[in-house]
């Protein structure tokens, strides 16, 4: 793709078009293919590195659609459509490198309800990551009572005894194994966690 | 899976509708799609098969609008032509083949009646269940707004779909509807259907006209 060409901060792992260096946001686009051969769906994805995943995760951004039809290697006008939709979603998610420039633009993004990655789980763990630990607990301690969070957090104990070298680890241990996963160990810069800081 | 019949090649295709374009010089055949000429703001095509099973040959008829960005051919709104009232045709039995023929020149009156914008709405608003979605397209209600000039309208549709959280991420033409640009909302149409049409591989049948929007000041 002569995107990669153009765009020196791009880089293609397997099917996403990843924004490096990877930090604590990672930024990417899934290209992704359909049951039909030719055809595929394209979508920006915005999320931490130090959620728990071990998946591509594919919240936090937007479908790149036009109106009719799909995406299909068959039409080459459609691809430079495609490329030109892909150029103009960059800056807006260049714009996002912090954890703070990542909650602010997962709050004002218009479809900020359904963000899987704003459900209180992953609120508590932004919370622990700014080393704002009474938060942490009265984001975790109501939803766990409302069964929203129907599991203990892997983070509960060590928030309770406010434990921060605890936590740190355990956001550096879910990180670590994120990047692993992910085969983004070329591209990863680790950043401090605002935790680590006070 | 095995499928139950050959899969039908382009040849297949060509050969089924060849009696119909000697009888109909208005149509023509754009790989699987049966296109009715001119192409304008609306576009009327007969799709020959399915995308996904090509062994299972669908027949629809679609009635779409050429300034909707396409990156490939879609069927959306369209009505299924089918065998006997159900199901998809077998190609390889004469008998089958003479009446599909029929059928489709049956349905070529009624999309050749569609011609502008507004019998475009006319032609989508009366579908019975389950095809009455027409309205919930919100792109589609906002794009036919601004191609008539009824810029409030399409306002108070893409607000309404925001509001309803169908909206990912805000369209491109927002600013410029927000800004009541006339001038630049046309510039951008114009050159989304002329994306299109090329995608689409129209560029030879293609006649522009203006937009509604245009002609109301």
């Amino acid at each position: 793709m002569p995107l990669l060409e153009r765009h020196d901060d791009l880089a293609l792992v397997g099917r996403m078009l990843v924004l490096t260096p990877v930090r604590n946001v990672l930024r990417f686009i899934c290209i992704d293919r359909e049951s039909n051969v030719y055809g595929f769906e394209v979508r920006t994805c915005m999320d931490l590195t130090f959620f728990n995943m071990r998946d591509w995760p594919l919240s936090g951004g937007w479908r790149l659609a036009v109106d009719r039809g799909r995406w299909d290697i068959r039409y080459p006008k459609s691809l430079e459509v495609l490329r030109q939709m892909i150029e103009e979603a960059l800056p807006e998610m260049r714009r996002v490198t912090t954890i703070d420039e990542f909650v602010t633009y997962q709050t004002n993004s218009i479809k900020s309800l359904y963000r899987s990655s704003l459900r209180p789980d992953g609120l508590a763990l932004i919370a622990i990551a700014n080393g704002d630990l009474e938060k942490a607990l009265s984001i975790v301690e109501p939803a766990i009572a409302s069964r929203e969070i129907n599991w203990t957090p892997k983070y509960y104990k060590h928030l309770k005894q406010g434990d921060r070298i605890a936590l740190l680890d355990l956001l550096h241990e879910q990180q670590r194994r994120t990047i692993e996963v992910l085969k983004l160990a070329k591209y990863f810069e680790p950043e401090p966690i605002g935790i680590e800081k006070g | 899976m095995a499928s139950l019949l050959p899969v039908t090649t382009q040849e297949d295709v060509e050969r089924l509708v060849e009696p119909i374009l000697d009888r109909h010089k208005d149509l023509m055949l754009i790989g699987r799609h049966l296109v009715i000429k001119p192409v304008r703001h609306v576009l009327r095509f007969i799709r020959l098969g399915n995308t996904l099973f090509d062994d299972l040959f669908n027949v629809t008829s679609v009635i779409d609008l050429t300034f909707l960005r396409y990156c490939n051919w879609a069927t959306n709104g369209g009505r299924s032509l089918y065998n006997n009232g159900w199901g998809p045709w077998n190609i390889f039995d004469p008998e089958e083949v003479e009446r599909l023929r029929r059928t489709i020149e049956e349905t070529l009156p009624e999309l050749r009646r569609v011609n502008t914008i507004d019998d475009f709405v006319a032609y989508r608003s009366n579908e019975p269940p389950p095809h009455n979605t027409f309205s919930f397209d919100f792109k589609l209600m906002a794009y036919i707004a601004i191609a008539k000039g009824d810029l409030d309208e399409a306002i108070g549709v893409v607000e309404a779909a925001i509001a309803k959280g169908w909206v990912e991420h805000l369209p491109k033409y927002y600013e410029l509807l927000k800004k009541h640009d006339r001038t630049a909302l046309v510039t951008f149409l114009r050159k989304q259907q002329a994306g299109s049409i090329e995608t689409l591989g129209l560029t030879d049948y293609w006649q522009q006209e203006p937009f509604p929007l245009e002609l109301r000041e």
